[in-house]
């Protein structure tokens, strides 16, 4: 993991009409996380992805504060562990979450797959998916429990399709390890395309942060896509971010609980489970 | 070495009252055991449970006796921590604390580590040591202060950023 600090921007595009002042966007680096992993599904950087003041959006200006903005103070009380999330902030999650078109598509799947609703609830530590329901860092606020939605929707899918391996019933290490982390990339790539997606559009509201290894990403894709002269479609950038994701999980990142490299971590989980 | 029952894990998870742990540990089959070298604790054995069904590596740390019958959860915990540490005063008394004590203490499903700068601090005063560090944890900083009495309640605070004060 580095403390170090980078700076970098990108500019997407506008949709506003005519008559409002297009909307800048910039990207901002707080931090970069060279040698960590993806801490379950929490975005680990402050990179946020966010409209500026003054950008001519003024009606996001005279908004009321919404739920889940801000951290309080007695989170036993407010955020209880376990303990189903306020419907205003799942609403609110899913109303901006349906601005990235990969994302509307992945909840439909979902829907189509056991029904469209689903519990959220508070987590003291770390964003994930267990057993159909996501829990939510109750230490963060929206600006990263959006992309972190956007990475646990495809666990919340993968669970809905039975295609979670159990390390005791897969006969294959090969088999076990390659769909544990073929899951994780697949979320993983989702959560980067979806953030982009979600970025594009005008009306989004919430000031996201990226998720892990954004930072490096962004910067090689947009490389790709100048020397392929063309702006890479959400596929082509699963495509391309399945690939980078990969090359990080097999060759630089590690878990967080015990340091150890992805593969090899989720090799030896079935390892103990067949002794 | 023996390794805990899943009587032992699940009676350790609802002592901590960390629901959150106690809705992961739903079954034997949910985790599996590892054993920690740890040659500096002496009178305990240390235990890694991992979950298995989980999408990310998660896991947490139990501390059990040497005979391995009886344990606790000492991820999260500080109390179980800081009476891990008072049976074992060759940590408690040495200057590799702060290390240790976070090492066993951090919640594992996050990435974590002590900041070497500002320097982390041990105070010890009449039995009681404090412990006051800084940790890189999820992309932020935030400054840890740890109190370990020599009887009583320990505790940690947490103060993200400088503004927002979160006691365990």
């Amino acid at each position: 993991m580095s403390s170090g600090y980078d700076v970098l921007s990108s500019q997407t595009q506008s949709n506003t009409s005519s008559t409002a002042a297009k909307p800048s966007w910039r990207t901002e680096l707080g931090g970069s996380l060279r040698g960590m992993s993806y801490s379950q599904g929490s975005a680990a950087l402050s990179t946020q992805v966010q409209k500026q003041e003054g950008d001519g959006c003024a009606h996001e200006h005279e908004r009321d504060p919404d739920p889940g903005d801000t951290v309080p103070g007695d989170l036993d009380t407010n955020r209880p562990v376990g303990a189903a999330i306020p419907d205003a902030i799942k609403q609110r999650l899913l109303t901006e979450l349906r601005r990235s078109p990969s994302m509307v598509t992945l909840l439909q799947e979902i829907a189509d797959n056991g029904g469209a609703d689903f519990n959220i609830k508070w987590s003291a530590r770390g964003n994930f998916q267990s057993n159909g329901e996501i829990s939510l860092d109750r230490r963060r606020s929206i600006t990263r429990w959006l992309p972190s939605m956007m990475h646990e929707l495809n666990h919340l899918n993968d669970h809905r399709q039975g295609r979670r391996p159990n390390p005791r019933t897969t006969e294959s290490r090969e088999e076990f390890v390659n769909t544990k982390m073929g899951n994780e990339i697949h979320a993983h790539a989702h959560g980067f395309a979806a953030l982009i997606e979600y970025s594009s559009d005008a009306a989004a509201t919430i000031t996201a942060s990226a998720p892990a290894g954004y930072d490096e990403f962004l910067p090689e894709l947009r490389a790709a896509e100048e020397a392929a002269g063309e702006c890479f479609s959400s596929e082509q950038i699963m495509e391309f971010a399945e690939t980078w994701l990969e090359d990080k999980y097999r060759n630089e990142w590690t878990t967080s609980n015990s340091g150890e490299n992805y593969y090899d971590y989720w090799g030896a989980a079935w390892d103990r489970a067949h002794p | 070495m023996s390794v805990p029952t899943h009587t032992l894990v699940t009676d350790a998870v609802e002592r901590s009252g960390d629901r959150q742990l106690a809705m992961l540990v739903d079954g034997p089959d949910s985790y599996v055991v590892r054993t920690i070298a740890a040659d500096d604790i002496e009178h305990h054995a240390i235990f890694e449970i991992l979950f298995t069904l989980t999408d990310h590596p998660m896991s947490f740390l139990i501390a059990t006796d040497p005979a391995v019958t009886q344990g606790n959860v000492l991820s999260g915990q500080v109390d179980a921590t800081c009476a891990l540490l008072r049976r074992e005063p060759q940590i408690l008394g040495g200057d590799r604390l702060v290390g240790r004590f976070h090492e066993l203490f951090r919640p594992r499903a996050v990435h974590s580590r002590v900041l070497p700068a500002p320097a982390p601090s041990i105070a010890r005063q009449a039995g009681t040591v404090n412990l006051s560090y800084t940790v890189f944890i999820e992309g932020e900083r935030e400054h840890w202060s740890v109190v370990l009495p020599a009887v009583g309640k320990a505790s940690v605070r947490m103060d993200m950023a400088g503004e927002l004060g979160v006691p365990r």
